[in-house]
This record gives structure tokens, C-alpha cells and sequence, in this order.
């Protein structure tokens, strides 16, 4: 098994009839937890890429009527580093 | 003396801890528990079809649990259709958990889907067989008990699940 984590974010929060379609994807083998933020308007899928693919996960939850804005990276940005000091300054 | 007795009894302990450790090894617990005991009966309608397990008995069934917003599902759906024909002689049941009966007629006239297919929203049928998840498929011989039992969306027409589906068909013609 090969565990894999992808975050979307969507735009229009999913109304009764879409979370209740939501909860049903759970039951999609592969499919192995699935986290709704509403504050940070993300979802956040852990799946099983032995079984399933990025793609299918993305159409189910488009088919559930979740509207996906963008795939979120979830590989932190690197931390904005001063410019590096001349090694000598007075050369400079 | 003293170092003997120390002796036996660290290989006592060391015993007991292979014993504990072949028990464990031996039995993940992950074996299908249903198989090879009779198919839960069940008859179930939805309006359009009715599907009667026990009028199924002397036939091989393959019953599968599905909806069409399960992309894994529908993945499987045209080799489901290529299985029943090719073995006209068994019998494919697709049992859908499809709330909305519009979507799912449209989606089985779209995709030529022809073999029985029957919709349970409440996936009583599906809990019934202990499953958890869907693509989940059963296999049914002509007595009734279930045979085998597979999980996530297969290619039915490889030659490994036909060649079992046909020797599953032949022990079933003599009466094995």
C-alpha cells in the first residue's frame, strides 16, 4: 500500500446535499480518510495510490458537487532568507 | 545450580515468547470470514427490478456492489458487461446504492449496461454481506455458498478470473 495526502481548496462551500455525497466517498475503496476544513475552505484526502490515482480522487469529489478551486501544495514554501553578507566587506 | 534454573528458565520464557509470537504471525485476522458458508439470502426491488437470491440457486452469480459516483465502479462496469457475455451461463447482479433512480437510469442506457442491475440506497443489501467499502464483488456457485470475494474495481474478463469462473462453472456441472 502506498499512502498518498492531497489538499484541495474549493470555492462555494458544499451545501447539505454535497457533504452528505461527501461522506459517501469514504466508502470508495482506497479512499482512506478525507478532512473538510471549512474555515481554510480545504479538503484534505489520504488515499490509497496502489488503488486509486490523484485523478480519480479529484472527479469523485467533483461528482459529489464539491467545487474545487486548485490542488493545494502541501510541501511548505522555504522561509524568506536574508541575502547572504559579502565574505569580506571592506573588498566590496 | 542456581545458574541452571536461571537457565531453564530464561529458554521457558523465551519459548513462551516464539509460541506468542507464531500465534500472532499465523492469524492477521485480514482471511474473508464469510467464505465458504451459505450467501446471505436476500430479495430486494427498487420499482423497476426485482432480484430474489434464492431463485438464483444452480447458477453461478457474481454480485457486485456499486454506484455511479464511484469512478472505481464504473471503471469495472464494461468488463462486467463483457463477463455476462461471454458466460451467458452465470449471472452478473450489480446491486447500486444510487439515491437519485434518474441519474442511475440514465447512466445504465448511456453505458448499455445489460445485465441485472438493481438499486438499494440504503446499501441493506451490502451491510447484510459485512462489506464496508464499494467496488466489492462476490462470488456465488450454483449451491449457494460464497466462493470468493473481491475487492476494489477488477478486470473481469482476464483470463485469471474467467479461467476461475469457468472451473468455479465445470465443478458445479459434476456435482463437486
Amino acid at each position: 500500500m502506498t499512502q498518498v495526502d492531497v489538499l484541495y481548496r474549493y470555492g462555494v462551500p458544499p451545501a447539505e446535499r454535497a457533504v452528505l455525497a461527501l461522506s459517501k466517498v469514504r466508502d470508495v475503496y482506497g479512499v482512506r480518510r478525507m478532512v473538510l476544513d471549512e474555515k481554510a475552505k480545504t479538503v484534505r484526502v489520504e488515499y490509497d495510490a496502489s488503488r486509486l490515482t490523484g485523478a480519480v480522487i479529484h472527479q469523485l469529489l467533483r461528482r459529489a458537487g464539491l467545487d474545487i478551486v486548485e490542488t493545494v501544495s502541501m510541501i511548505p514554501e522555504p522561509e524568506d532568507v536574508a541575502p547572504a553578507l559579502p565574505l569580506n566587506p571592506s573588498v566590496a | 545450580m542456581r545458574g541452571g534454573r536461571l537457565r531453564t528458565r530464561a529458554l521457558c520464557i523465551l519459548a513462551l515468547g516464539w509460541c506468542g509470537l507464531l500465534a500472532t504471525a499465523c492469524d492477521r485476522g485480514d482471511h474473508p470470514t464469510r467464505i465458504g458458508v451459505s450467501a446471505p439470502q436476500f430479495t430486494v426491488r427498487d420499482g423497476t427490478q426485482t432480484v430474489d437470491l434464492a431463485k438464483l440457486r444452480g447458477h453461478t452469480v457474481v454480485l457486485n456492489f456499486w454506484a455511479t459516483w464511484c469512478i472505481p465502479c464504473i471503471e469495472e462496469v464494461p468488463s462486467l458487461v463483457e463477463l455476462q457475455r461471454r458466460m451467458p451461463q452465470l449471472t452478473v447482479i450489480a446491486i447500486s446504492e444510487d439515491e437519485d433512480a434518474g441519474v442511475y437510469r440514465q447512466f445504465l442506457t448511456d453505458n448499455h449496461v445489460d445485465f441485472v442491475t438493481v438499486r438499494d440506497p440504503s446499501a441493506r443489501i451490502r451491510k447484510m454481506y459485512g462489506s464496508i467499502k464499494i467496488p466489492e464483488t462476490y462470488v456465488i456457485d450454483s449451491g449457494g455458498v460464497l466462493r470468493r470475494k473481491f475487492v476494489s474495481a477488477q478486470d473481469w474478463t482476464s483470463p485469471e478470473i474467467m479461467d476461475y469462473l469457468g472451473k468455479l462453472q465445470g465443478t458445479a456441472k459434476i456435482g463437486i
